[in-house]
């Protein structure tokens, strides 16, 4: 990887606007995105790489090789946690164990989107099974973390929230509601279906992506500096667990013979930090864990080191392996 | 007849308006994306994540139903943050 290939990622427009964001947030601009247009734009995002995945995956169909990738995000997505517990668990008490190693557990939709906008500028495909993989990734982290808290945690804490209901935010959310529905929709759709709807998934795409980013440069700068408060570890761990979760993403790619494109992809889900789904889950769950910990880990270092570095050396890594 | 002004995690909105109806509670009024500044630390309202705001809960109830809605919406406060304040109802105009 040279300074070159970092460079590219950096002038490619959603990441800079990133950095315009983040820039605002240093220098206390006023600038702001009103969170109904944010929360519209991410909803966009959704709907968009949801029907692209799923028409791709009518495509190339349920091969092996769709199943097996399903199947180890599955798997990723219920190891990820556990070890994570483990490692945090020795700094931290296990209501922040758990929270955290849930956000790390999960995935970023923001950072796999920019990941396929980073795998466009280098003209490679991935396939539509890496979004059903996203769709997969999503909540099974959730349930791993309050499992793991309840059966560590042996303070008394009043449950406010069963089983029953953290499942249904887990796997009922906003954000799975409108991914999986939308991958149906395009599976089912087509070419007639892609043809309707091109113009808004495709043609508006990176311009949404990209003032998705500016708005998430501001929030991620404002949440930066309370986090920086915090300590040494919190600050390793959001840097170092994406690429150990990196190099296990690419040995499994390997193992199950993935082709660049989707092992980039998988590379990525495995090594980003949920902010959005998985710290409402676990604000409902474990209400004793505090967000400003958990949000602001995966927003402030892990979204922002995996879009800057962490992409183009995954990448390098990928493309010297395979 | 007692006003009951009500802040709380977002987040627990819905949980505290089921635990109001089953306490059976006429009516409320909820305004969503509340900011301010607690014990929770600084809640800003920015990001995608309702993790950070608040949201205002107003009711006006008969004082004999004061004590039954306190001790529902306690728990949720004492484990979620929030505060609910209590006073006095001089004069209420309603439909009813």
């Amino acid at each position: 990887m040279n300074t070159f290939t970092i460079f590219t990622n950096f002038i490619n427009p959603p990441v800079s606007f990133f950095f315009l964001g983040l820039l605002a947030a240093y220098v206390k601009s006023d600038l702001e995105i009103p969170q109904p247009i944010a929360k519209f734009i991410s909803l966009y995002l959704l709907m968009a790489i949801g029907f692209k995945g799923g028409y791709e995956l009518h495509h190339s169909g349920f091969t092996m090789h769709v199943i097996l990738t399903m199947l180890a995000a599955l798997i990723m997505a219920i190891v990820v946690p556990i070890y994570s517990f483990f490692i945090l668990k020795r700094k931290l008490d296990v209501k922040n164990a758990g929270a955290l190693a849930a956000c790390f557990g999960s995935v970023s939709v923001v950072t796999f989107i920019a990941a396929g906008s980073l795998l466009k500028m280098h003209m490679i495909e991935y396939g539509g099974e890496m979004v059903a993989a996203l769709a997969i990734m999503e909540s099974p982290a959730i349930i791993i973390g309050v499992w793991l808290i309840r059966k560590y945690d042996s303070s008394e804490h009043d449950e406010h929230h069963t089983m029953k209901e953290i499942f249904q935010e887990a796997f009922f959310n906003g954000s799975i509601m409108v991914l999986v529905g939308s991958l149906l929709i395009g599976y089912f759709s087509n070419e007639k279906g892609m043809t309707i709807l091109s113009p808004f998934t495709e043609d508006l795409f990176k311009g949404m992506l990209s003032f998705f980013l500016l708005d998430m440069g501001v929030v991620a700068g404002k949440r930066m500096k309370p986090l920086l408060e915090q300590g040494k570890f919190l600050i390793s761990f959001g840097i170092l667990m994406p690429i150990l979760n990196a190099f296990v993403g690419i040995g499994i790619s390997n193992l199950l013979g993935l082709p660049v494109g989707d092992s980039f992809m998988f590379t990525v889900l495995c090594a980003s930090a949920s902010y959005v789904a998985v710290p409402a889950a676990m604000r409902i769950a474990v209400p004793e864990a505090n967000p400003g910990i958990y949000i602001p880990m995966a927003l402030a270092i892990t979204f922002p080191f995996n879009i800057t570095i962490g992409m183009p050396f995954y990448l390098y890594l990928i493309e010297k392996v395979f | 007849m007692k006003k009951l002004e009500i802040i709380i995690d977002y987040v627990i909105l819905n949980k505290l308006l089921q635990k109001l109806d089953e306490l059976k509670v006429e009516g409320y009024s909820v305004i969503k994306d509340v900011m301010g500044k607690g014990s929770q630390g600084n809640r800003d309202g920015h990001g995608l994540m309702a993790g950070f705001k608040n949201c205002y809960i107003m009711l006006i109830v008969k004082e004999h139903e004061l004590e039954g809605i306190i001790n529902g919406v306690n728990p949720l406060i004492k484990s979620f943050g929030g505060m609910c304040v209590v006073t006095n109802v001089e004069k209420f105009v309603s439909r009813d």
